[in-house]
């Protein structure tokens, strides 16, 4: 097996998200370096034998409500039904043990859960239909069900990141 | 969010190699030797000063930072590497090393002081490193501590565009300057009162310090803590090999 060299950040949203109800979007900015490092990645000339892959990082997310099951999609059109673009969801992930990440453990500022999402396939399949904005990339995170009214969950970050193999 | 050991190695070399240097310096230099130990035998407070300058006393003090601290300042400088873009690692490390430097530069002002005051009123004495020691033992043990140290662990999510994160990264190292000054004050004070083995105590609580920051966080209470996590660490490694762990984990 060959072993990824080091992760590098390709970009970010601006700050918190906060999921309430039927979740949020946000905008992930690529840095100049990041955008062609994306190109290249899932888009160059050498695509079908793509040497790297692409994440997407949820960082620091915290919350009080376990139950819930967060759908990322990746450049899902404003006011689109989720249901009717499954191609653009790239994973779901539970929020087990969000509660206790994000209670005080022993006053400590918390640091919620991390979650990293492959969405190489995704974007690939984006930048070949010209989907794709290069300089930003649009994340929606809707959950399974609605969340309650009372129930805000918040995501610290959200990131793009890229490994190569070694 | 990506944890690469094979670059946490290389990092942590790095930082251990800055700090080994000046733990040689302050034994080797003749005039850094005596690294924030003042003597004061016998003088008056104006020669008192006049013997200690303020330069002097601040690159003491800064070399002795260095030496101590620097090993703790690994994981959070491995936090700024991998939340940040590869062309802004080097800015954004001297920005919070700035940060977390100024508060410890300002803490030196009034513990210095406080050693200058010590001395010159008991010179020889080693009744002021006992009372601080004391303090020390109890701080250590003390739930107010903990909370410092579960502030340190503490690494959020970093601004990566701009000037937010330059500021973002700058603030981020003064609050671990701060949390780092709090949990440690009492610690660093107590070699420095010491008319003799002032090297040797400084040595011996570097390695505490070091090895309370391997503990995880844990909930404040009153309780004896600084070598847990070492000392399991130790004796696994002993009864036998630990294979690496694996090269490529997600933080959370």
């Amino acid at each position: 097996m060959t072993l990824p060299k080091e992760a590098e950040l390709l970009g970010t949203n601006s700050g918190e998200l906060e999921l309430k109800g039927s979740g949020a979007s946000t905008v992930v900015k690529l840095s100049t370096d990041g955008q062609r490092r994306v190109a290249a990645l899932v888009g160059g000339p050498s695509a079908s034998e793509s040497s790297g892959f692409v994440y997407l990082g949820l960082e620091s997310v915290r919350g009080t409500f376990d139950a819930a099951v967060l759908n990322t999609y990746i450049n899902l059109p404003e006011d689109a039904r989720p249901a009717d673009h499954r191609n653009l969801m790239a994973e779901s992930v539970g929020l087990y043990g969000l509660r206790r990440a994000s209670t005080l453990q022993g006053e400590n500022e918390s640091l919620g859960l991390t979650f990293l999402l492959d969405i190489t396939q995704i974007l690939t399949e984006l930048l070949a239909s010209k989907s794709l904005n290069s300089g930003e990339i649009r994340v929606s995170i809707v959950p399974d069900r609605p969340l309650p009214d009372s129930i805000t969950i918040v995501v610290g970050r959200v990131s793009i990141f890229t490994t190569s193999p070694a | 969010m990506i944890y690469n050991a094979e670059d946490w190695a290389r990092l942590r070399n790095a930082v251990f190699g800055v700090s080994l240097l000046a733990w040689v310096v302050i034994l080797l230099e003749p005039r850094a030797s005596p690294c924030c130990a003042v003597n004061a035998a016998g003088v008056s407070w104006t020669v008192l000063l006049a013997a200690h300058p303020p330069a002097s006393l601040a690159g003491n003090w800064a070399l002795m930072l260095i030496a101590m601290m620097a090993p703790m300042l690994v994981a959070p400088i491995y936090h700024i590497r991998i939340s940040s873009f590869a062309r802004r690692r080097a800015r954004s490390t001297m920005l919070f090393v700035a940060g977390y430097g100024i508060v410890w530069m300002v803490a030196g002002i009034v513990i210095v002081v406080a050693e200058l005051i010590a001395v010159w009123r008991m010179p020889g004495s080693y009744l002021p490193a006992t009372i601080v020691g004391l303090t020390a033992v109890v701080w250590q043990a003390s739930p107010f501590k903990q909370r410092c140290l579960n502030r340190c662990h503490s690494h959020r999510p970093l601004a990566a565009f701009g000037f937010a994160a330059d500021l973002d990264v700058f603030r981020f190292g003064l609050e671990q300057g701060l949390w780092c000054t709090a949990s440690c004050w009492a610690a660093m004070f107590f070699p420095m009162l010491l008319p003799e083995g002032h090297f040797t105590a400084m040595a011996a609580v570097a390695i505490l310090m070091f090895c309370e920051r391997l503990d995880p966080p844990r909930e404040p209470r009153w309780r004896w803590r600084g070598f847990g996590t070492a000392a399991r660490s130790l004796s696994l490694r002993l009864r036998a090999p630990q294979p690496d762990p694996a090269p490529l984990t997600a933080l959370s």
